[in-house]
């Protein structure tokens, strides 16, 4: 059985703020900026700080909170598509940094605003094997280095920051429910990104790119049905959750998909002050309620989506 | 039912990308500020409206308003 037992997230101290774009973008004041994203804030990490540096700080915060040791972890997954070299895995050195057992197991997954839903469903399937207890999940972005700043597609939305999730098995209750994903590669190339690959010499490399009226298309279309594919397969309906907790792309989608499912009224929004977070996004605005005692349980039905094209569902008791 | 549809496309476009509200359906896109951002404005009302979901694409022909209103009537 699975559980989410506690999250913590960790951001860089310097930010960008929507006076900051406004000098490069002159058509783009801060109030347009924050009516259309819905962003004041954007964490933005330093030279030489990676999104591994982020997750091992969110993982200290995260033991602090929790009764579980780093010396009961069993298994360290790190989502990020933003590593800090080709080889190894930026796992192992977190797992080194965080002073894990040599008997934890420590891989990274390559998955972006869908990655948190991917995590959850390889810590839960990792908790099958019965000699493994505690699964120690992060994730970390720093798309602020993989950004063109005066591409205001991109520049306007993306900040930096991780998060880390414990997932133990030490419960006799089953707290996070099934899972459904999906993917359209034929619309990979909507948002790419060069660096790091392999593909193209290095001076070719381009920034991240990013289509977003075709993004925005996608998914108007997928997720809509991802979720009511995800409701007729595991019985229950909208009214079962008491929150949705979508993948925080921007305001201006997340108002759109929440409208169009007709549940404005339990769709969070949480991206004032962090912005575009990519994998870490959904563990960030869940982490409120993890952490805090809740006077009865919460059903959260959890969504991502994006870059690959790609999309995943699952649902968590909290 | 259509022609009331087409004045809630117009209507909301006026309100969602912050228009004047002399705008009508007659209106060049080019004299509207047409720009990425009214692209995904011009898609999600759309979407709201007629429940069709448009891409990027289908709207490079338009000229006005009107020629996006059309795109519902295919």
């Amino acid at each position: 059985m699975a559980k989410i037992l506690n999250i913590a997230s960790h951001f860089p101290k310097a930010k960008i703020t929507n006076e900051d774009l406004n000098k490069n973008f002159e058509n783009w004041t801060p109030e347009k900026i924050f009516n259309k994203t819905g962003i004041k804030n954007r964490a933005k990490s330093a030279d030489g700080e990676t999104a591994a540096d982020l997750a091992i700080i969110a993982a200290e915060k995260v033991f602090k909170l929790s009764n579980i040791s780093r010396d009961q972890i069993d298994m360290l997954i790190f989502v990020t598509q933003t590593q800090n070299q080709c080889l190894p895995t930026s796992a192992c050195e977190i797992h080194n940094h965080l002073g894990l057992r040599t008997g934890c197991g420590a891989f990274d997954v390559n998955q972006g605003c869908t990655g948190y839903i991917y995590g959850l469903f390889l810590a839960k399937k990792i908790l099958d094997n019965k000699s493994i207890r505690n699964v120690l999940l992060l994730t970390g972005d720093t798309y602020t280095k993989i950004i063109d700043e005066n591409n205001a597609n991109v520049a306007t939305l993306f900040g930096d920051g991780a998060s880390a999730t414990i997932v133990s098995s030490s419960i006799p209750n089953e707290c996070i429910g099934g899972f459904e994903f999906g993917t359209d590669g034929s619309k990979s190339n909507l948002l790419r990104c060069d660096y790091a690959g392999f593909k193209k010499s290095i001076k070719d490399w381009d920034s991240l790119f990013m289509d977003g009226a075709n993004i925005l298309t996608f998914t108007l279309s997928a997720v809509p049905k991802a979720i009511n594919t995800y409701l007729e397969n595991t019985n229950s309906s909208l009214e079962d959750y008491d929150f949705v907790i979508m993948h925080q792309a921007n305001k201006f989608i997340l108002e759109r998909l929440y409208k169009k499912l007709g549940i404005t009224d339990k769709g969070i929004i949480d991206l004032e002050e962090y912005g575009n977070t990519v994998s870490s996004s959904i563990p960030i605005a869940l982490e409120k309620y993890i952490n805090n005692d809740n006077k009865k349980v919460l059903n959260i039905l959890l969504v991502g989506f994006g870059v690959g094209l790609s999309w995943g569902v699952t649902s968590i008791k909290v | 039912m259509s022609i009331e549809k087409d004045n809630q496309f117009l209507k909301n476009f006026i309100d969602e990308a912050g228009l004047d509200e002399k705008t009508n359906l007659n209106s060049k896109l080019e004299d509207l500020g047409w720009d990425s951002l009214a692209v995904i404005t011009a898609i999600a009302v759309f979407d709201e409206v007629y429940s069709i979901t448009l891409n990027a694409e289908e709207l490079e022909g338009c000229t006005n308003l009107q020629d996006i209103v059309n795109l519902s009537k295919r």
